[in-house]
């Protein structure tokens, strides 16, 4: 091995290369008749250097059809309001190895791991032989409509299956290692997709069009192996999404004396649970599966406007049903736990005797209470929407820019990120949106994206 | 109608291992891969996956969940806070980091030793094998005692995970005793078959007689003074005018087994001087301001109580480890508020170099010491103890045979403070963890030692005297349920 990364001495260079390989085989026929009915078949098979050995190649196929019912005899007399009808379906697989490490089947040493002089290596990752493809099965059925020369969109629905999914399992502490790449458990994706196009108004000089963009997915987990696994602060298990969060559940602040409190399960002689009651003490309370960071539904809204020479258009995003984990709270809302931190305003409202209904607990410098753990009291709704963009142009007349040779000239100016409008007033980050799939905003990525202006000039030639 | 037909002509490459990475096939083809997986084991403290590495909480822990240290309350970087104040959960950086982190170092010691088994008997492979095995019973003697009652309570109180080979397989909890078995078995094996080393950073067979010796002592067990008066026989004790000097903190006269630390590598910022060491000395100039001598900057956040520095007499030579500001001989030197202590630090004025001694031979003095006096034999203990006081410039113990245990204990505290044991003592001698100079159950913030500012006061078995099963390990372990948590959690 010729690396540097692996010298004891001396420590402070390194070099390494990364390498991986992909061979496939694929075939695909098209076929289209009339241009009325549509087919086409796809096969292939993928070997990916990241697997087991003996689970290096996966087969994948797929077969589509469409059809375009428009073009049909029967469908003549709609032809004065109906401008196209397509319908389609589609069935497929793939495989996906994303995400995962380029020798994530491997049992591996690290190097680097020196010792007086002696270049030394350590455990880094246990083998897994049978690592191969997580495989997912799509299926989709959707329609392409075109109204009055007006309105035209697509509804589209679909099933996405994985099996053997590719997920990083934690391991317990004891074996020393933090996780390993297997194909555990199946994940689902079910759900719609809506996209409606108005040309509202279209006269000689002015138009306005609008686009809405809807999704709405549930994500849920089948066959895992084990009753559930807890990464982190989401629980695997069937039934629920794959970003369920699974945290202590917050109840408030006891009125009598400011203590923070928390649910735990009361349980009967066999250790069924009969009901819950309410502790202070932290290291006591309940886990409960506790709501889905993805939303239920989110997409966009643009407006286009035409006027001469000039186009305007606004794009709003919007998101509803999902959860973020702010963990930044634990330390801006820390009651005392964390003294010496910087703390937020609504930190104020903590309880006194003079103050009994505050949001927070009692603060006590140098607390150990623990109230500024994880728990739901940081978990809040990430429904939002967002004025995310608004562009405005105008195009100089061909008739003066041809006079300088240039087929198009246009000057914009763009905005970006304007102003998003958060809707639950709990919570108190920049965007929700920061928290990424999986819902927590933690201290990597919350830095909220910058308002832009960028001003610029598109010249064709 | 169209086809498209591609194939690929580049057949199967598909076998690919990183450029920086062994493969476990190769880790332990020859003898001299596992010199390198030996030197992975010892890397393995100082090797974390969050704020600290495992020897950080070796060292630190036990010393500031006691009395006689503690984590200074400002400036502190939040590092061992919720430690200190003994507020720690299961989900806490304080219960999952010393677990994980050992466990990583008990895993490569784990590996080593299956690797290193295959091959024929020889010198280099007892050498490799005796030290993957008693740096295992090392790292399960540290465990075994933070997460679980102590063997002189109760041996059969629920233990660890004791795995013995590298492997995910789910694995109960064990008892203490189990523990304890294996931790003698790994010992006696080492100290048997090694021979000694002229390289103190690596361990041998004295290293292997000197820990096995602790290992004994938690169990009372007379062996303990066999294997203490193996590991010191013809060591030199450091002598009074190193001692207070960086010669304490290189491999010196009396180490039996010292961690090294180069200029190449070193834990800078965190090494363990970093968190006590601040200076050497100071002074106060014109404007009677506290000027320090010889600052060799570090975390600085664990801190000494002068209810320590009081127990020390004057002809003491470690006394001169509680520096006093120049002039001043009754005001010590503190750096935020709290009294420093010169005992662990940098070599040569940069930060991180030295060596850390994980074993002395003075603790085999003091181990020899205590198993002889509980067993009654006071003679040989009173000669050992007074080993160590002369060698630190005290005349011999003129105190009775009736409180010799205790003063053995005041001497552990005097020639072992810092150094990673005060918790364990206390635990093992049944004795009581108090901060406070009177015991006020009513009162808890009043009386406390000098520099605390969280105050506890638990018996030796006490549910906090035990640190909580990780909720991750409980979580994973499908071989652990809640039930399986120790309690009080």
């Amino acid at each position: 091995m010729v690396e540097l990364d692996l010298a004891a001495t001396p420590a402070a260079v390194g070099s390494l290369t990364h390498k991986e390989n992909l061979v496939s085989y694929l075939g695909r026929l098209n076929y289209d008749y009339d241009s009325k009915y549509y087919l086409s078949l796809s096969a292939r098979r993928d070997g990916s250097s990241r697997f087991g050995a003996s689970n290096k190649y996966g087969n994948f196929y797929s077969i589509g059809g469409s059809w375009r019912m428009t073009e049909e005899a029967f469908m003549e007399e709609t032809k004065t309001w109906l401008d196209d009808l397509k319908i389609r379906a589609s069935y497929g697989t793939n495989g996906a190895k994303d995400g995962i490490g380029r020798y994530a089947s491997l049992g591996l040493y690290a190097t680097g791991r020196n010792y007086n002089g002696v270049p030394g290596i350590a455990h880094s990752q246990l083998a897994n032989p049978d690592l191969k493809w997580e495989k997912a099965t799509n299926f989709n059925l959707g329609i392409d409509f075109s109204l009055f020369g007006r309105l035209s969109g697509s509804i589209d629905y679909y099933i996405k299956k994985s099996v053997d999914q590719l997920l990083d399992r934690p391991l317990a502490p004891s074996t020393g290692l933090d996780v390993m790449t297997m194909n555990i458990g199946g994940l689902k994706n079910t759900g719609f997709e809506f996209a409606l196009t108005s040309v509202n108004i279209a006269s000689k000089d002015f138009t306005w069009s609008t686009t809405l963009n809807l999704a709405l997915n549930s994500n849920k987990i089948f066959d895992y192996p084990d009753d559930y696994t807890v990464s982190g602060t989401k629980i695997w298990t069937n039934g629920y999404s794959l970003y369920e969060f699974y945290l202590k559940e917050w109840a408030g602040v006891n009125k009598d004396n400011g203590d923070p409190q928390w649910y735990v399960d009361v349980k009967d002689a066999d250790g069924n649970v009969t009901g819950r009651e309410l502790t202070n003490d932290y290291s006591k309370a309940t886990f409960y599966k506790s709501g889905s960071a993805l939303p239920k539904a989110y997409g966009s809204l643009t407006n286009t406007f035409s006027y001469k020479g000039f186009d305007a258009s606004f794009l709003i995003t919007y998101s509803f049903g999902g959860k973020v984990l702010d963990t930044y709270e634990y330390y801006l809302m820390n009651d005392g736990n964390r003294s010496g931190y910087q703390m937020i305003q609504e930190a104020l409202d903590s309880w006194t005797p003079e103050n009994p209904n505050a949001k927070n607990p009692i603060f006590i410098p140098n607390n150990s209470n623990n109230s500024h753990n994880a728990s739901t009291r940081f978990l809040h709704k990430s429904d939002f929407i967002k004025l995310k963009n608004i562009n405005i142009g105008y195009t100089f007349p061909k008739s003066l820019t041809q006079r300088i040779s240039l087929d198009e000239l246009r000057v914009f100016g763009t905005l970006d990120n304007i102003y998003t409008w958060k809707l639950d007033s709990d919570f108190k980050g920049w965007d929700p949106e920061l928290g990424g799939v999986s819902g927590v905003l933690s201290n990597g990525g919350a830095i909220p994206l910058p308002r832009t202006i960028l001003f610029g000039l598109s010249v064709n030639f | 109608m169209s086809l498209l037909l591609f194939t690929s002509s580049c057949d199967t490459e598909l076998d690919i291992t990183p450029s920086n990475e062994v493969s476990e096939e190769k880790a332990y083809e020859t003898l001299d891969a596992c010199e390198s997986a030996l030197a992975g084991v010892y890397d393995s403290f100082t090797q974390g996956w969050f704020a600290h590495y495992a020897n950080q909480y070796i060292f630190y822990m036990p010393d500031i969940m006691a009395d006689d240290a503690y984590v200074s309350s400002t400036g502190n970087y939040n590092r061992f806070v919720t430690a200190y104040q003994f507020t720690v959960d299961p989900t806490s950086t304080y219960t999952k980091d010393p677990w994980a982190n050992t466990y990583s170092i008990i895993d490569n010691a784990n590996a080593l030793i299956t690797g290193v088994e295959k091959f024929p008997d020889s010198d280099r492979k007892t050498s490799l094998l005796g030290q993957a095995k008693a740096i295992r019973a090392y790292c399960y003697h540290y465990l075994i005692r933070l997460y679980a009652k102590p063997y002189s309570i109760d041996p059969n109180a629920p233990g660890v995970i004791l795995r013995t080979v590298s492997s995910i397989e789910p694995m109960p909890r064990s008892t203490v005793k189990d523990a304890y078995a294996l931790m003698v078995s790994d010992l006696t094996w080492a100290a048997t078959n090694m021979k000694e080393g002229t390289d103190k950073s690596y361990i041998d067979k004295r290293a292997a007689e000197g820990l096995l010796a602790r290992v004994y002592l938690d169990m009372g067990d007379e062996n303990a003074i066999t294997y203490a008066e193996k590991a010191s026989a013809g060591v030199t004790l450091l002598s009074q005018e190193l001692y207070t000097t960086e010669e304490f903190s290189k491999v010196n006269s009396e180490t039996l087994w010292s961690f090294v630390c180069t200029l190449d590598d070193r834990q800078s910022y965190l090494s363990i001087p970093s968190f006590w060491y601040y200076a050497d000395g100071g002074y106060y100039d014109a404007d009677n301001k506290l000027v320090y001598k010889n600052v060799v900057d570090g975390y600085s956040s664990l801190r000494v109580s002068q209810s320590l520095a009081d127990i020390f007499d004057d002809a003491d030579v470690r006394k001169k480890l509680f520096p006093k500001v120049d002039n001043k001989p009754n005001e010590y030197l503190r750096y935020r508020s709290g009294i420093l202590t010169s005992k662990l630090r940098h070599v040569g004025g940069q930060i991180g170099i030295g060596a850390i001694n994980y074993l002395r031979a003075s603790e085999m003095y003091l181990i020899i010491a205590e198993v002889a006096a509980d067993k009654a034999n006071y003679t040989k203990a009173k000669q050992a103890l007074n080993t160590l006081r002369k060698a630190r410039g005290l005349g011999d113990y003129f105190g009775t045979d009736a409180n010799l245990a205790d003063e053995i204990q005041q001497e552990r505290r005097r020639e072992l403070f810092i150094e990673g044991h005060r918790f364990f003592d206390i635990k093992r001698r049944k004795g009581i963890l108090s901060r406070y100079t009177t015991y006020d159950a009513t009162k808890p913030a009043a009386n406390l030692k000098e520099g605390h500012w969280h105050g506890v006061y638990y018996k030796a078995d006490d549910d906090k005297m035990v640190l909580p099963i990780p909720q991750d390990e409980i979580n994973a372990n499908k071989a652990l349920s809640s039930a399986d948590q120790n309690p009080g959690y």
